[in-house]
């Protein structure tokens, strides 16, 4: 199926999605999808709805249920409410797909000759979630772009990582063995491909290269920390990434990951994944324990982003994890080492910042690189005064859906305070990028830095 | 992944304390019945707290966290004799790491204020003195620093901020060295620093810190009032240009910083900012800092700020430097540091700058302070780092 067809089909789908009000990008399929194993089959591209089949070999004992079930899950948001597509893209060497969603960014209108370049979020999921972990932020990103008086609307692009949510389930029959491939080395592999893809997919040569900031929550933030520290410190015939797209990396934020804490927390993974429910009734008892249990704090983004991580195993019955992590076991001390380090060692070129929550802990290499300036560190603090479920901005006050409790998932619990810091983290560092008209007396902050060198007569070396 | 485990024992009982942090800091704010409950029940910060006092310490450690009322002087502050009489006695106390009461922390705060207010945004000092860079609640390290370069008020001492957050007296730091410059006031300067901000304490360790030895946000609030008075830099002798950060943009000229308002909470933009936030760079011209606040300036930018001002040298603190000490631009700045083992895990050492009456300049390296009692703490690894 060429590009084409398969973007066609893809349209079709979303529409048709609409109209049955059924999620299928995000609800994983009982079966694998029923996916057949020719290559490009319609199958690969989403696995079918759970809830479709379930009269077919209903289970008197949890009919009912199901029929709740059901409900709850055409009640559930759409991924099309969050992101503009949600593209498939599958590696021609070994077969494997990987599910992605994109929202496109939005260019405003500029006074310059220049138009500002697109800026786009590349965000990388952690270990057991998916890149609908995303969905709130993403959403939070275009309403603050738009509140805050941003000249244009920076785009978002995610996929489910190796063995995750839609990913897992596209590849399950028949390259299931892959599914469990999950070395850092390999995905960090899988992030060159899918980055590649995406880039050579919408950005042509000789046209407004992008501005990317590459986000990582936790795993995912080992993942991109790796990729431009070997992509800057590799020798030039092995370096990971093509220099046309490395030149567009701009940024790197870290969310809630510190090596040291992390490898440390290694120790106690196996238990507290045997205390894990392995089951559950209902896809509303799934995301009831996601909050319940203070993995989530916001309970509109555990409803875009738990439903992917859970599948049934058989019509009627209980729902699973799509990722078993305990099989991730062999490659966890392979995720982390070296990346405080590599994180420090990372040069200007590529602005970092790292979030943190409810807790400034750093260890010995982060803590001297903070101290020495060298990225820009923000906790946020559940006692933090302004937690609340209002924003006040320069401006106005805007309602928010932000939680007052935080937890790892900082992106979803508090997602408009979040998409406010990357702004300012895009606008304080590309300059050219993103900037706030009526803010400032200057265009951008590179006008501003020109100036300030002008009026001191001094130029950057 | 959660990064809850290996953090000082401050953040570990804030957890328990976040709940009345919010009730006594937004007393209207509705939904507080969430907090304790919401905090036990999380994944994330389901923790057991060992805490292991190494040494005979452990009377100290045990009091400060009980809140035991702490004995006081009283004080009569319109009797000369009687106010030295009780500020030493208070200094005396605090050199033993214990900390004043609220009561005795508030009529120090007044004191302070009646002193610094009329000091100048640009503090002139006299040589000899000796310059001090970042402390940051590393009390027994001040203490050692005070037996290297010598004992106040025989030797003259100008710190340039940073004395709270990370370590764990930063309230017995702030107090004594408070309670000195209002002992002796030509004899001590404390300029401000980035960390002297009521935004910044609340996420990196004095607020946390004020609320477990005293109960309250209180003695955080004095202190945090009190910030807004200290100088934001000095002058030594017409020649040594003395700041927490560093140069900014909008100051060409030191009559431009006698001319800002200082008297505010260090601010996200502008020159006060800067001052406080800036780094020195290879790159010249001036340059985004990768910290989200102040600037980067480069060699350029010294030369000609130095000419400008008549300066042989800016002496700034900010930035961890793993000798104590270090030059840049070559010499015409230099970062002092002067917390050894910054935050008891980055093996650094600390450093100070003697300035003579002739202006030789030495430095005087120093490592961590041997102590009993320093508290050791392991925790519970987190629940999970997904």
């Amino acid at each position: 199926m060429s590009d084409f067809q398969r973007k066609l089909f893809q349209n079709r789908l979303a529409k048709a999605e609409q109209q049955l009000g059924v999620n299928i990008s995000d609800v994983s399929g009982e079966d694998g999808g029923g996916t057949n194993e020719s290559e490009d089959s319609f199958g690969d591209i989403a696995p079918l709805p759970t809830f479709r089949n379930r009269n077919a070999h209903s289970n008197l004992k949890r009919s009912s249920g199901s029929d709740d079930d059901a409900k709850y899950l055409r009640s559930l948001p759409k991924w099309s409410a969050f992101f503009d597509s949600n593209d498939i893209y599958r590696d021609p060497k070994t077969g494997y797909c990987f599910q992605t969603y994109y929202s496109n960014p939005v260019l405003g209108e500029t006074l310059s000759d220049t138009p500002n370049n697109p800026v786009i979020f590349i965000a990388h999921h952690g270990a057991g979630s998916s890149g609908l972990t995303f969905a709130k932020l993403t959403e939070s990103i275009t309403k603050q772009a738009r509140v805050q008086g941003y000249d244009s609307t920076p785009g978002l692009f995610t996929f489910d990582m190796r063995g995750h949510a839609n990913t897992m389930m596209l590849n399950k029959r028949g390259r299931d063995g892959l599914n469990f491939d999950l070395s850092i080395d390999q995905i960090c592999k899988d992030f060159v491909f899918v980055l590649g893809q995406f880039f050579n997919a919408h950005f042509k040569e000789g046209e407004q290269a992008p501005s990317l900031f590459l986000i990582g929550h936790s795993l995912g933030g080992s993942v991109i920390t790796k990729i431009i520290y070997e992509q800057q410190h590799a020798e030039d015939n092995q370096k990971p990434l093509p220099k046309v797209i490395s030149d567009c990396i701009k940024g790197l934020i870290m969310v809630d990951i510190v090596e040291d804490t992390a490898v440390k927390a290694l120790n106690s993974m196996s238990s507290y994944l045997r205390g894990v429910p392995q089951q559950f009734p209902s896809m509303e008892k799934a995301v009831d324990w996601h909050l319940r249990s203070g993995l989530l704090n916001n309970r509109n983004s555990a409803l875009i982003s738990v439903p992917p991580l859970m599948y049934k195993s058989s019509p009627g019955g209980f729902y699973h994890w799509v990722t078993d992590l305990r099989r991730t076991s062999p490659y966890w001390s392979t995720w982390f080492t070296g990346l405080s380090s590599n994180f420090i060692s990372i040069t200007n070129s590529v602005s970092k910042m790292l979030i943190l929550v409810n807790n400034d802990y750093l260890d010995k290499d982060l803590m001297i690189g903070q101290m020495q300036g060298r990225y820009q560190l923000l906790v946020f603090h559940n006692s933090q005064l302004q937690l609340k479920n209002t924003l006040t901005t320069l401006t106005q006050t805007v309602c928010s859906e932000d939680s007052d409790q935080l937890g790892h998932f900082v992106h979803e619990d508090i997602p408009d305070k979040v998409a406010i810091s990357l702004l300012e983290f895009v606008e304080r560092n590309d300059y050219r990028a993103l900037s706030r008209p009526e803010n400032a007396a200057t265009n951008s902050k590179i006008d501003l830095l020109n100036k300030l060198n002008a009026k001191w007569g001094v130029g950057k070396k | 992944m959660d990064l809850d485990s290996d953090v000082q024992m401050e953040d570990a009982i804030e957890q328990q304390d976040v709940s009345e942090t919010v009730a006594i800091t937004n007393p209207t704010e509705e939904d507080e019945d969430e907090d304790d409950a919401g905090m036990s029940n999380s994944l994330s910060v389901k923790q057991t707290i060992t805490s292991t006092i190494v040494g005979d310490d452990d009377s100290d450690e045990k009091g400060v966290i009980s809140r035991k009322p702490i004995e006081q002087v009283p004080i009569s502050t319109t009797n000369p004799k009687t106010q030295i009489d009780t500020l030493d006695a208070w200094i005396e106390q605090l050199s033993q790491c214990k900390p004043l009461s609220e009561d005795s922390v508030k009529e120090l705060c007044d004191m302070a204020i009646d002193v610094l207010k009329d000091e100048e945004n640009v503090q002139p000092v006299n040589v000899p003195v000796t310059i001090c860079g970042d402390i940051h609640g590393q009390f027994h390290d001040l203490m050692e620093l005070f037996k290297i370069g010598g004992p106040c008020p025989d030797t003259n001492y100008l710190f340039m901020g940073d004395y709270v957050d990370r370590g764990y007296y930063s309230v017995e730091t702030v107090s004594y060295l408070v309670a000195m410059k209002v002992r002796y006031p030509k004899r001590i300067t404390i300029l401000r620093g980035n960390h002297e901000s009521r935004q910044i304490t609340q996420v990196y360790g004095f607020y946390d810190e004020c609320f477990r030895k005293y109960g309250s946000a209180n003695v955080w609030k004095m202190f945090t009032d009190l910030f807004d008075y200290f100088p934001i830099t000095a002058l030594v002798d017409n020649s040594i240009f003395c700041l927490h950060g560093g140069l900014s943009p909008m100051i060409e000229t030191i009559d431009q910083v006698r001319e800002l308002n200082r008297f505010q909470e260090v601010p996200h933009e502008g020159p006060m900012c800067d001052l406080l936030w800036s780094d020195p760079d290879d790159r010249g011209g001036w340059g985004i800092s990768p910290r989200g606040a102040g600037f980067t300036f480069g060699q350029d930018i010294s030369e000609q700020f130095n000419h400008t001002n008549g300066l042989s040298l800016t002496a700034r603190a900010h930035q961890l430097v793993m000798e104590g000490y270090s030059w840049s631009h070559p010499d015409l700045v230099v970062t002092i540091f002067s917390a050894p083992n910054y935050c008891y895990r980055c093996g650094n050492q600390a450093a100070i700058m003697e300035v003579d009456e002739n202006h030789n300049r030495d430095f005087l390296q120093y490592d961590p302070s041997i102590r009993p009692g320093e508290p050791t703490v392991t925790r519970k690894t987190p629940d999970y780092f997904l």
